[in-house]
């Protein structure tokens, strides 16, 4: 399959005469209802910083024409396929997710079956890896390496002047059979060279929770994640003030998610942006972030505590050798409780969410209760878990032999079982995960911790499905470890008694009835 | 202890409408490998049919809990990426199980592409399984099982011997299988399609159904299964239950001990649906067929061009040779079945082919999109054909039919369907005899000329031949009209044609819901209405309104003009519209407020009075009973 289809002289001057249209197909998962809000996040501003930038040089701005076209889960692909069509266009884009990647590419394979001359190009975290992401995928003409406005811009650019894409840097692209990689890109330095896509035409459309970045890049180092190789930087603090006022002019807009790795890294700039949000609101706008808990002080908890609706906590595991493993040998746990102590006595609880991960490097079974079993003596009010995912072109695929990671080398990537942990221990540490959620359901953190101090709760964890036959049946299982739906009112008695059996002292196993929730 | 083997299926949304008769293929194997008793001493069969919505690692997690040596899963083109991508990670899981996919989908590229697995199992399974675990069972090698694609130490062995039941009486009823009874009986519709025969005589090139000539299932048996699914099925006012037969009258004397059979064990509210030939006309297969309850004739024409015919090797169907079945058009409901994208075929090919057959009296025409099956001469021999070789396979292109005519194509037949779907012959008729402008002009370009034409109109699944049609989109016909028109006229007829049979549509969903919720009452009675179980027809959005002081009717055919509202009447049986003037046009207005949510005559007749002077209850029942009998649609020009 040729990169660029053979053109005759007539077809040059024929696209010179009109301006080539580039579609960019904004792809929600097939299973959208699961993961729609995630989608919405990540995908919102994607192919408005391509064009905004593109639309930066005066050749692009002349010769090309853009436009989005979003993939409901209810638009049949077929369909789309034939809207596509009815587009004419020049270039196809997508932007491929962990979870949309599956339905981009049965697209995009269908739009070259049906128009061969038009152009792929697809972007986003798949095609970190973009070798294997043109050999899998051989009906995608153009791959774009990581942050892809300039990488893009270029290469309409050098398409229209058909010079030689392999000048362009962060592209990979087909020569024939050969698959060329051509080289590391540089991110945009300065971020305000983009120009500025949140404007009050572009936000009319939203509501809701909206997603922010106010900076990009991170200096974590985690080995699971594909930020950490680019640099720290910010936009302009004018320009958040100008992009804030448009969106906290939407009243429909009620709620804004900074998704900058750590929103509070330079703890001055993020401190000036949340007293602005504070003085300049009109609504009850509130406002959720990643926070770095080095810089937390005395002002930012009043800050978050004033304008949060959502403080999430990126913990992953407490286990020294595990963060080790992950590149967050930098994590201080003592230092992290005295903070957390400090946020749980000053925020009001219910904020606060931990994000805990497993199947981690090295981790077994105990590894991981004894990290859940530090959230519940903390009474944490929420904690998230995700099984770990071995993402392409991470620290941890390279090292994943290392660990002996058995992991799916298909979108999402989730690894199954390692050196120190089988899958059936897998599963172990998701029946505890469920168990966990049962029991915070009926008994919220206070309780959970009531329950701590009185029982066996390692014991609970592994073994709480036992209370009842039917047990699985009062509560429908979403992912990995999730559930929802929980019947609080079929399984309060037997989990009591079950608890009951077990508990040191009657008198406590009276007092947690109170913390009951139905 | 014994070891299990796990079947597995999938079906999209099982969850939600409980559909299980969309996955028996685990239910006929087990059905079969029960009959072996060493299989039986040896193995405990397990049953699972998934929703395919439903997470992998959720669904990963049962199987691990069941822990099976064994398993298999069947797949067809709407459920192999699940059934790829479960067994993918099963492989992870449970790197000592053996892993077998099967199904239409299994192919040796398929095979060959997924390394995972231990074993393809193509078509049907019942054979090639009983071979595989017996062998497994006394610890053989499975080299050599015919029909078996299978991993020997990493190789990879294909055996395309035939390994299928010949002899069907060797099966016992489905029926009998447990299983299978609980589950037919815990699903909402409590049904199940039936089966006849196996396999077709013809040998399109389209299809894999031909590969092993027909086989019949034993009477006995099929009655067995007839008698289950007539005490499985809840009543309703009408249940279509369908065959899964490739052409029921391949032989049509051997056909007749099976409506024997249905006509034997007939329920008032069960009709049949199914496949048909008619090759020749028979008055007794008719006479039979009436009495067995069929009701739904579908006739895979596909094309009817003999060029087209003849790729397809087709070339024994002659379209003359159903034209006698159309006579029977007032007692069955007869439908055509037609492909676009066929070699050999084009765009203005196909669209006078639609229109060709939609002339001789189908009641529906349904068009579907070529699609190049795995195993089908098209896939093995696909000289300039450009299709997906991943599922649903569709057609791209031809040498004969590019993309771009596909896609007009497309946009032609779902226009078709529309349209054919809510008017009537007659109301073309009038458009063209008013207008100067056809069926086919409508349906080749009203998209492009208005683009808007599709926002309203949901499809309904996948494929063009259902839709739901907002009554907004007569307001597109008219202007179509008008722009394409050269004559003078009411334009807005057209439009007002659409609107009466969008309302009409959505009144026989509304009492079709009603009659399935109250099965054997007739929505038309006056009684019904006193024992509140009537449900007056609600509409979206209605613009014409019922006369309430309607039982001074005369049906006149006088169209009325200007401003004033009017009456229509369906009149069904001449598939024509009767209109009359009303006498108290704002209680019209009344009605259409409640019309658009179903309500009880008591709440209208309240409303009514209240609302309009001079109207006194017994003019307000009237109306009501007119309204139901007489099948009336509101309307009212502004």
């Amino acid at each position: 399959m040729r990169f660029v289809s053979k053109r005759t002289e007539r077809d040059t001057v024929a696209e010179k005469s009109i301006k080539r249209k580039v579609v960019f197909c904004k792809v929600y998962p097939y299973f959208q209802d699961e993961f729609k809000a995630h989608s919405e996040m990540f995908m919102t501003y994607a192919f408005d910083y391509l064009i905004a930038f593109a639309e930066t040089r005066e050749s692009i701005r002349d010769n090309y024409e853009f436009s989005i076209l979003p993939v409901e889960k209810n638009i049949l692909d077929e369909d789309l396929i034939y809207e596509v069509s009815d587009e004419n266009p020049y270039m196809v884009g997508f932007s491929c997710s962990l979870l949309n990647t599956e339905r981009c590419m049965n697209i995009a394979r269908q739009i070259k079956l049906g128009m061969p001359e038009v152009r792929i190009v697809a972007g986003g975290a798949e095609t970190f890896a973009a070798k294997r992401f043109l050999e899998k995928y051989p009906f995608v003409d153009f791959a774009v390496m990581g942050e892809g406005e300039a990488a893009f811009a270029e290469l309409l650019e050098v398409l229209y002047e058909e010079g030689d894409t392999r000048g362009i840097e962060g592209l990979a692209f087909r020569d024939g059979e050969e698959i060329v990689l051509t080289g590391k890109r540089n991110p945009i330095e300065k971020l305000d060279d983009i120009p500025q896509v949140i404007t009050s035409e572009r936000v009319a459309s939203l509501s809701g929770i909206v997603p922010y970045e106010t900076g990009r890049g991170c200096s974590n180092g985690c080995a699971y994640c594909l930020w950490s190789p680019y640099p720290k930087r910010y936009f302009s603090m004018d320009r958040i003030k100008r992009e804030l006022d448009v969106l906290m002019s939407n009243e429909r807009i009620g709620k804004i998610w900074f998704i900058n790795s750590e929103f509070d890294d330079d703890r001055n700039r993020s401190k000036e942006i949340l007293r602005y949000v504070r003085d300049r609101r009109k609504h009850d706008i509130r406002l959720a972030a990643y926070l770095n808990f080095d810089s937390i002080d005395e002002e930012m908890l009043e800050l978050v505590g004033e304008l949060f609706f959502w403080l999430p906590i990126g913990l992953q595991t407490t286990d020294t050798d595990t963060l080790k493993s992950l590149g967050r040998g930098w994590f201080d746990l003592a230092k992290f409780e005295k903070t957390f102590d400090l946020i749980m006595e000053n925020i009001p609880g219910s904020i606060i969410n931990i994000d805990l991960m497993y199947g981690l490097p090295g981790e077994n079974y105990e590894s991981f209760i004894k990290t859940l079993l530090w959230c519940i003596r903390k009474r944490t009010p929420e904690i998230n878990f995700f099984r770990l995912a071995v993402y392409p072109q991470t620290v941890l695929e390279r090292k994943s032999n290392k660990y002996g990671f058995v992991y799916d080398k298909e979108p999402p990537y989730l690894v199954y079982a390692s050196d120190t942990f089988s899958y059936d221990d897998m599963l172990k540490i998701e029946q505890a995960i469920i168990n966990y959620l049962v029991l915070m359901s009926l008994y919220g953190p206070e309780g959970l911790e009531r329950i701590h101090d009185n029982c066996d709760m390692k014991e609970l964890l592994g073994r709480l499905q036992e209370c009842s036959a039917n047990y699985a049946g009062n509560f429908e299982h979403t992912m990995e470890s999730n559930i929802k739906n929980i019947n609080n009112n079929e399984l309060r008695k037997p989990v009591m008694e079950f608890i009951r059996r077990r508990m040191k002292d009657e008198k406590a196993a009276g007092e947690l009835e109170r913390f009951i929730r139905t | 202890m014994k070891k299990k083997v796990l079947f597995i299926s999938f079906v999209p949304g099982l969850d939600k409408h409980g559909k299980v008769q969309r996955a028996l293929a685990p239910f006929y194997l087990k059905n079969y490998l029960r009959t072996n008793k060493e299989l039986a001493d040896h193995f405990e069969i397990v049953i699972r049919v998934f929703d395919s919505f439903r997470n992998d690692e959720v669904l990963l997690r049962e199987i691990r809990n069941i822990n099976p040596v064994f398993i298999g899963i069947s797949s067809f083109f709407w459920t192999v990426g699940k059934a790829l991508s479960v067994s993918r990670k099963l492989r992870m899981v449970m790197p000592e199980a053996k892993l077998a996919v099967g199904g239409p989908e299994m192919n040796e590229k398929l095979f060959r592409d997924n390394e995972w697995l231990d074993f393809g199992i193509r078509g049907e399974g019942e054979k090639i399984l009983e071979d595989v675990l017996t062998r497994i069972c006394r610890n053989e090698s499975t080299e050599g099982v015919g029909g078996l694609f299978q991993r020997i130490g990493g190789e990879v062995h294909i055996n395309k011997e035939d390994n299928v039941l010949v002899d069907l009486s060797v099966i016992p009823p489905i029926s009998e299988l447990d299983e299978f009874a609980d589950a037919i009986r815990k699903s909402p519709e409590g049904k199940f399609p039936l089966e006849i025969s196996r396999g077709c005589t013809y040998k399109c090139a389209f299809c894999t159904w031909n590969t092993h000539g027909v086989r019949y299932n034993p009477v006995n048996v099929f009655e067995k299964n007839v008698e289950f699914l007539m005490s499985s099925l809840p009543v309703l006012h009408e249940t279509v239950v369908e065959f899964n037969d490739s052409y029921l009258d391949i032989e049509p004397g051997r056909l007749m001990p099976y409506l024997d059979v249905l006509e034997k064990h007939k329920r008032k509210d069960v009709v049949f649906k199914g496949y048909f030939l008619f090759r020749r006309f028979d008055e007794e297969l008719v006479r039979r067929l009436r009495a067995a309850q069929f009701k739904y004739l579908i006739f895979g024409l596909q094309a009817i061009d003999r060029t087209v015919l003849e790729k397809l090797n087709r070339k024994w169907f002659r379209i003359e040779s159903i034209e006698n079945v159309l006579k029977l058009k007032h007692e069955f409901d007869l439908s055509a079945d037609m492909i676009y994208g066929l070699p050999g075929d084009n765009y203005d090919n196909f669209t006078d082919s639609m229109i060709k057959v939609y002339d001789m009296g189908f009641d529906r025409v349904n068009a579907f999109r070529l699609r190049i099956l795995p195993g089908t001469a098209m896939a093995e021999d696909g000289t300039g054909i450009v299709y997906d070789e991943k599922p649903p396979h569709m057609v791209f292109s031809t040498e004969s039919f590019p993309f771009n005519e596909i896609k007009r194509a497309s946009m032609f037949s779902f226009n078709f369907s529309v349209l054919t779907g809510l008017l009537k012959r007659s109301d073309f008729e009038i458009i063209q005899n008013e207008f100067g402008i056809s069926l086919k002009n409508i349906c080749n370009d009203i998209h492009e000329q208005f683009p808007d034409w599709k926002k309203n109109i949901k499809k309904i699944g996948e494929g063009d031949n259902d839709s739901f049609v907002d009554p907004e989109q007569a307001g597109i016909l008219e202007k179509y009209i008008r722009k394409n028109s050269s004559s003078e006229g009411r334009y807005d007829m057209a439009g007002d044609l659409l609107r009466i049979r969008c309302a009409e549509k959505q009144l026989e969903t509304q009492r079709l819901r009603v009659l399935n919720r109250y099965p054997g009452s007739v929505l038309s009675s006056m009684e019904e209405i006193e024992n509140k179980q009537v449900f007056l027809p609600g509409y979206k959005r209605v613009e014409s309104a019922y006369e309430p002081s309607g039982f001074d009717v005369k049906c006149d055919c006088e169209r009325a003009s200007g401003k004033n509202a009017y009456i229509l009447f369906n009149d069904m049986k001449n598939e024509r519209i009767d209109y009359i003037k009303p006498n108290h046009p704002e209680a019209v207005e009344v009605l259409l407020g409640l019309l658009l949510k179903p309500v009880f005559k008591e709440e209208l007749t309240e409303c009514m009075l209240k609302s309009v002077n001079g109207l006194n209850e017994k003019q307000v029942d009237a109306f009501l009973r007119m309204l139901c009998e007489r099948n009336a649609i509101c309307f009212k020009k502004d």
